[in-house]
């Protein structure tokens, strides 16, 4: 039923919209990390990629998930492959599930983001073995602050989807 | 293209229970490949150039936030450091204002004390059968020139004189209930005797009412005078104490077929001077 959908063939608009939407986030990410240093943040790059995996299955595949991972790697100089796996997982998972997740209320949406989120932050807190009372209140606040914002990127990004990629 | 979107939306309602057509195997060779390059990072630091090379490459992008905030503190301390130096600026010129003021006061209360001191020692070294220190209220300026002085008016009488730091001023017009108003010694018709210390001669002073001017009542066309000549109060008539200098002769017409010569005196009281006066009965 939805087959014409995921066969639908991109384009190169949609290629590059994508491609700067999610290296915009992930240098804002970045910038944001420097300007707030703090062990945790919100992680814009894997929202954005939620959204495109959800949006536009076919046209982001694992490229893009591997490409920005690496690159939050080396600007947050972890081991190579930390944010890439995590980004693998969450882009599998998504475009698993993303004609489920479309069809859910953007409420319903910000809960598994927020989940997701959570999960994002609590992998590096155990990996990191750091345990803190500041730590936690970060991971409670910017995984809040996640499940917040999503409908603010959720509405930017479509908008911007639909500006840019669709080609009359 | 907003119908894609409904139609999308639509679709994806309906196909609620349904997956999308990504399947685990797709993802194993990319995570595998992930694999393999964290654990060769890991046990043997493979991504330390590529590491360096970014850091290097990256590093214009990951000091905006530290340049932003370098502007944003030298905004800050700009605006607060002139914004205190302008505060700072208004409460010192505030303050130079009030201090200007007190010294202003402070030199009027000097002047005060100076003129006090003096007119006391005046009332000291003359020995006048009675004097009494008053303040002048309010000033009348010429050409009906009074004096309004406050002081205790059940000890005045209409006969005392009037002096100043600078010499003898005028005389009591009215004694009102509260002050005491004066008239200046070269009122029009007031009568003053004097003399001319040079020759001796007693002469009358009279008022003319214009220009602080005195005329000599009857002076003889014999009398040798010049014009500069001083003249001092006599004292007789009981009424203004001796030695005071009441002026100096300004204009001498002698006209020869004349018995008498007209002359016209300079008062050399300053009468609008000073905030206090002494009333005094010789």
């Amino acid at each position: 039923m939805t087959e014409f959908l995921d066969q639908k063939r991109p384009s190169y608009p949609v290629y590059i919209t994508i491609g700067l939407t999610i290296i915009f986030f992930a240098l804002t990410e970045i910038i944001l990390r420097n300007l707030f240093p703090l062990f945790l943040n919100i992680p814009l790059t894997l929202m954005c990629l939620i959204y495109w995996n959800m949006a536009l299955p076919k046209s982001v595949g694992l490229t893009w998930a591997i490409l920005c991972g690496f690159i939050l790697d080396l600007s947050q100089n972890l081991v190579l492959g930390t944010n890439v796996m995590i980004f693998l997982v969450s882009s599998y998972l998504i475009q698993r599930y993303f004609h489920r997740l479309r069809a859910l209320y953007r409420v319903q949406q910000s809960l598994i983001v927020a989940g997701m989120v959570f999960t994002y932050q609590l992998i590096f807190i155990i990996s990191f073995l750091n345990f803190s009372k500041e730590i936690l209140l970060e991971l409670i606040l910017f995984t809040i602050i996640s499940a917040l914002i999503w409908p603010v990127i959720f509405g930017l990004l479509r908008f911007i989807r639909i500006k840019f990629t669709y080609i009359n | 293209m907003y119908n894609k979107e409904l139609k999308q939306t639509q679709i994806s309602q309906t196909a609620i229970f349904t997956t999308g057509s990504m399947r685990a195997s797709k993802i194993l060779p990319s995570f595998i490949l992930v694999l393999t390059v964290f654990f060769s990072d890991y046990f043997f630091n493979y991504g330390k150039d590529i590491r360096l090379f970014f850091l290097k490459t990256s590093q214009p992008i990951t000091e905006i936030p530290v340049a932003i905030e370098n502007v944003y503190d030298r905004l800050v301390f700009f605006f607060s450091s002139q914004n205190q130096l302008f505060n700072e600026i208004n409460n010192l010129n505030k303050e130079i204002e009030r201090l200007n003021f007190e010294i202003l006061k402070m030199k009027g209360l000097e002047n005060e004390n100076i003129e006090l001191s003096e007119l006391m020692n005046l009332s000291k070294r003359e020995q006048f059968s009675f004097s009494m220190l008053g303040e002048i209220k309010s000033k009348s300026f010429f050409p009906n020139e009074s004096l309004n002085v406050s002081t205790d008016v059940t000890k005045i009488n209409n006969n005392m004189v009037v002096l100043n730091r600078n010499g003898m001023i005028g005389q009591i017009d009215q004694v009102l209930p509260n002050s005491v108003k004066v008239l200046p010694i070269y009122e029009k018709d007031n009568i003053v005797p004097a003399y001319f210390p040079r020759t001796g001669l007693n002469i009358i002073l009279k008022g003319t009412g214009r220009d602080k001017l005195f005329s000599i009542e009857n002076l003889s066309s014999g009398v040798n005078l010049k014009i500069g000549d001083e003249i001092f109060s006599s004292g007789l008539g009981g009424k203004f104490p001796k030695g005071y200098l009441i002026g100096k002769v300004k204009r001498i017409s002698n006209d020869p077929n004349l018995k008498f010569q007209t002359v016209e005196v300079q008062s050399t009281a300053v009468f609008d001077n000073g905030s206090k006066v002494l009333f005094i009965s010789p």
